[in-house]
């Protein structure tokens, strides 16, 4: 069935015909996929890179950029990110998502800041019937297990239901991981223990005129706890320890797709760390979005006014009880006023867009974007169809408040890092040039899809921490500074093909990227060829098999890293679910299943070593609705 | 862990019973043996706290009384009292003239480090204070140098004497022409060297300094060609001041970098025997003429020091292992220290450097007398 996108456009479309190629994942596929959250469920979508970083969060890259350009929305609006611009898809639960589109290249002119490699646009469940459901999952990390009884457990509460013209939802979640860790002979662990709880809960009303008001809250909260070091010369040991809650308010008023208006106010409170030197943080953003839609004969109009406002404050707890706390990021703010419009014109089967965004902000000023994109579609029959996507874009990301006003003291070590409230916005031009071709083949369910996609991008004044001579010598310490340095130049083709025959949906793709600074050096920690393979096939008594396989090679060293331990790395993965006697379902499956992960004796001796941070695990879970 | 235990003494029972008849009862005293107290080696003092990284603060310790002593910094550099001070990874000794404390690095645990001086990781990992209480004990009376083998705290000037050779049968003095320093000064390095000097009575007449010129501010990458700059002392009044900008003496209100003091001697008037760097320059010797040039943005780890530099004695056998895990973490290498006071001769091993909830700058350490002078 054909799938409704937003992202491309701002306005809803089918997914062949958006002028902007996007990636779909269905709210099923979402269910096999995760383990209750987003993390490494995007990794089916091909040329989408997935990243766990050193605070046990994941993130993506798209089209070489890394994760702090990618912008990833919930509903088209921005989500608090915790380490710099990325946010943790290990802190979005999957409960009550729609789908999620993934739009790859230069979006900023509708996105605005972030919206370099990509944007991930999360969508939630607006439409739903009555209905409760329920389902357990549990797990195990087999022979990487921490102790040899440890199990996971996932816990899911779905409810929709209509009361007195209102329709209300709400999902509840809890996620227990006892994480895993490869030598036990070692004090330190390899992946932390997790504790999760996400509640969302979501009330609409049609009003007249098709007005529809949707007032939305969802709370998060997240515990990880993991073993790092025994203190030296003491008994007890270091643990890195990570406790999150998170709030969030939406509301929102729209008339059809004509008009809306929508705010959002989330507030992330977080102290992590190693033990011995924890951070409590206070994250704030809100925002106020409102767009119109004119449809005059072939031209369609968008234009929308955005209000943003991000607010920080970051301490290190002190190590005496009662001390007062070394700030380091103190309470910042910055705001931005947002305007964007972008024309639409139909031109028979073709369309063209154009649009510019201008941005004002608090701390540096006016900054704009613009951009050109074009589809065309060629119809050698009804059967069969070629589409050529053009797109010419600029993006940006604005400097997050902590590469603004960063104080981290590390001068008994010798050294600090400081913001620099005197950066600019990155920036890129981007071109991507996209051939798609459908056959629909002997029948209605035989599908053919090849496409081909190239991509180009030229980035400037990428922030990176750069030693501030100067401050250096005044200090008699190493002081490196946020600053505006970096150029990149990111290139690379995206191949894939699809194919349904029948009960069985078949998946290839593959993507190159050629990624290099200013001087000609490869950019660190991408890898040059990604290869996905996925098989989707409908076995006897209605079970669903799910194959995929992910292979990654040709990543180059960071400066700090003095080798290669290995530098490609492949994760099959394998589940069934079937769906018996209408209310009950089950699914069951493997991921790793050859346990490919790091070495880390490797990483702790600076070697570059690609292979995740991941574990085998065996997981099977069951779930009843009741209505 | 080991004790010592001193031979107990026993007071004798003394029965009194003078003018008595023989129908008193005799009076019974308790024989009540007297033990000295035990004498225990290797107690771990601390932690003791010396700060944040970024309000750093000194513990003053007095290993005779094995206790802390509370003073400020400015107390402490006229207190005569404590022995050894703490701050962060730095450790200080007492450089008071009543008081002159000196150290002498036992070497006991070399096999932490392999023959080409790395850090073997996993001994360091898997030390404790227990399993280096051994070690610790073992350092004995027998073990004590001669006096002088023991270092203590001092000063010296970063160039200083070290631009001449002084040759004690002849009494000659002559350039030191192969010793090159390099001084970073106004966003430019130089590297010099005396290349030829003449004296006149006990001062320096004149000096040829061999300069080479890098400003990293028109993004100079290496020193240029070497350049003479002649400098006549003999009409020396306020000093002898060089700029490495101009490659020309200037007066002492210009952008100095160098300066060489006046000395009369015998009524004879030239400059002393020293090179002192402006208090905003830094300066370091480059004894083996091994560097083309400085990458400014690796200043920091060139080691440029400023005019005057405090040289810890305990810098040369550092008592901690920096990063072994990836973690940050200072480990103790447990060596054994000897501190000779004014008093006596300790034996001292850090610890650690971490208290129970591992937060860092707190130093435990055990230290025990070893003889009183």
């Amino acid at each position: 069935m054909e799938q409704i996108v937003v992202t491309g456009t701002r306005s809803t479309m089918s997914q062949s015909q958006s002028p902007v190629s996007i990636d779909v994942i269905s709210a099923a596929q979402l269910q096999k996929l995760s383990h209750g959250t987003l993390a490494g469920a995007l990794n089916y979508i091909p040329g989408v890179v997935a990243k766990r970083n050193a605070k046990d969060g994941y993130t993506v890259q798209m089209q070489g950029f890394d994760e702090n350009h990618v912008l990833v929305l919930l509903d088209s609006q921005p989500l608090i990110s915790p380490t710099g611009s990325a946010v943790d898809l290990d802190q979005i639960g999957v409960v009550d998502i729609e789908r999620i589109e993934v739009l790859r290249g230069a979006a900023s002119v509708l996105y605005g800041s972030s919206a370099m490699g990509g944007v991930i646009n999360i969508i939630s469940r607006k439409v739903a019937n009555n209905h409760l459901k329920v389902k357990y999952q549990t797990s195990s990390y087999t022979s990487n297990n921490i102790d040899s009884a440890d199990v996971g457990h996932q816990l899911q509460l779905d409810a929709s239901q209509h009361i007195l013209g209102w329709q209300g939802s709400l999902s509840l979640q809890q996620i227990e991981d006892p994480g895993f860790d490869y030598d036990p002979e070692t004090v330190s662990q390899s992946a932390p223990s997790t504790d999760k709880r996400f509640v969302n809960l979501r009330l609409s009303r049609q009003l007249q005129d098709s007005l529809e008001l949707s007032l939305k809250a969802r709370y998060f909260s997240d515990d990880k706890q993991k073993l790092r070091y025994v203190i030296p010369g003491q008994a007890g040991d270091i643990r890195y320890l990570s406790k999150v809650e998170q709030w969030q308010y939406d509301a929102g008023l729209n008339q059809g797709q004509v008009w809306r208006i929508q705010g959002r106010y989330l507030s992330h409170q977080e102290t992590s760390g190693d033990s011995n030197s924890l951070r409590d943080a206070d994250i704030t953003l809100a925002e106020i979005d409102s767009q119109y839609l004119w449809n005059i004969a072939e031209l369609e109009l968008v234009s929308g006014f955005v209000l943003h406002r991000d607010e920080l404050y970051q301490v290190k707890q002190a190590s005496e009880e009662g001390a007062l706390g070394t700030v380091e990021i103190d309470d910042k703010a910055r705001d931005s006023i947002e305007g964007y419009t972008q024309l639409s014109w139909q031109i028979d089967d073709h369309e063209v867009l154009a649009g510019i965004r201008a941005q004002h902000d608090s701390e540096f000023g006016w900054h704009n974007a613009s951009r050109v994109n074009a589809l065309f579609n060629f119809a050698e029959s009804k059967q069969q169809q070629w589409q050529l996507r053009m797109g010419v874009g600029q993006s940006y990301r604005v400097p997050t408040l902590k590469e603004r006003f960063y104080i981290f003291d590390h001068s008994n070590l010798g050294y600090m890092v400081l913001g620099n409230d005197q950066l600019d916005p990155e920036t890129a031009v981007s071109t991507n040039l996209e051939v798609t071709y459908r056959n629909q083949l002997t029948n209605s369910n035989q599908h053919l899809s090849l496409s081909v996609n190239a991509h180009y991008a030229r980035a400037k004044d990428f922030i990176e921490t750069l030693t501030d001579v100067d401050a250096s010598a005044a200090s008699g310490l190493l002081i490196s500074r946020y600053t505006n340095v970096e150029q990149a130049v990111l290139k690379g083709i995206d191949l894939s093909a699809k194919l349904s025959w029948g009960k069985v949906d078949y998946q290839l793709s593959y993507s190159y990227l050629h990624a290099t600074d200013h001087s000609g050096e490869h950019l660190s920690e991408r890898p040059t060829h990604q290869i996905k393979a996925n098989l989707d096939w409908q076995l006897p008594f209605d079970i669903h098999g799910l194959v995929y396989l992910v292979y990654e090679n040709g990543s180059y060293p960071t400066e700090q890293q003095v080798g290669i331990e290995k530098d490609d790395w492949s994760s099959l993965n394998v589940s069934l679910s079937q769906s018996f006697k209408q209310n009950w379902h089950w699914v069951a499956g493997v991921d790793n299943v050859f346990d490919n992960h790091q070495n880390t004796d490797a990483i702790s001796a600076g070697l570059l070593d690609v292979r995740p941070l991941s574990s085998r695990r065996v997981f099977a879970g069951i779930s009843y609705q009741f209505y | 862990m080991n004790k010592y235990t001193l031979p107990a003494l026993s007071l004798l029972a003394i029965m009194s019973g003078c003018g008595s008849s023989s129908s008193d009862p005799v009076e019974e005293i308790d024989i009540i043996p007297e033990v000295e107290e035990v004498a225990e080696q290797g107690v771990i003092y601390g932690p003791h706290g010396t700060g944040t990284s970024s309000e750093p603060k000194s513990v003053y310790f007095d290993l005779e009384t094995g206790a802390v002593i509370e003073l400020t910094d400015e107390a402490a550099a006229t207190d005569s009292q404590w022995d050894i001070a703490f701050n962060r990874t730095k450790v200080s000794l007492n450089t008071h003239t009543d008081n002159t404390v000196g150290t002498y690095f036992t070497a006991i645990n070399s096999d932490f480090y392999d023959d080409a001086g790395n850090a073997i990781s996993d001994i360091f990992l898997n030390a404790t204070a227990d399993t280096e209480l051994d070690d610790y004990l073992a350092v004995g009376v027998i073990d004590l140098p001669t006096d002088d083998a023991y270092s203590y705290d001092s000063e010296e000037y970063v160039i200083g004497e070290k631009f001449y050779n002084y040759d004690s049968t002849t009494h000659q003095v002559s350039a030191a022409d192969d010793v090159y320093f390099i001084v970073s000064s106004d966003s430019a390095y130089t590297k010099f060297r005396a290349k030829t000097l003449t004296t006149s009575g006990r001062t320096l007449a004149t000096i040829t300094l061999g300069i080479q010129h890098q400003s990293a501010l028109d993004g100079e990458t290496e020193f240029a060609e070497e350049i003479e700059l002649e400098l006549d002392a003999v009409s020396c009044d306020t000093g002898i001041y060089v700029d490495f900008d101009l490659a020309e003496p200037v007066s002492q209100d210009d952008a100095w970098d160098i300066r060489l003091p006046c000395l009369t001697d015998s009524g004879v008037t030239g400059a002393d025997f020293q090179i002192f760097i402006n208090d905003e320059a830094s300066a370091l010797v480059d004894s083996e003429n091994s560097y083309v040039g400085v990458d400014s943005e690796a200043e920091q780890y060139y080691g440029f020091q400023s005019n005057l530099t405090e040289v810890k004695a305990f810098s040369a056998n550092p008592w901690y292992q920096y990063n072994l895990n990836g973690g940050h973490l200072l480990w103790s290498q447990y060596g054994v220290y000897l501190i000779k006071t004014n008093t006596a001769t300790y034996k001292l091993q850090v610890t650690s450097y971490y208290d129970e909830s591992g937060t860092s700058g707190n130093y435990s350490f055990r230290f025990d007398a070893l003889s009183a002078d």
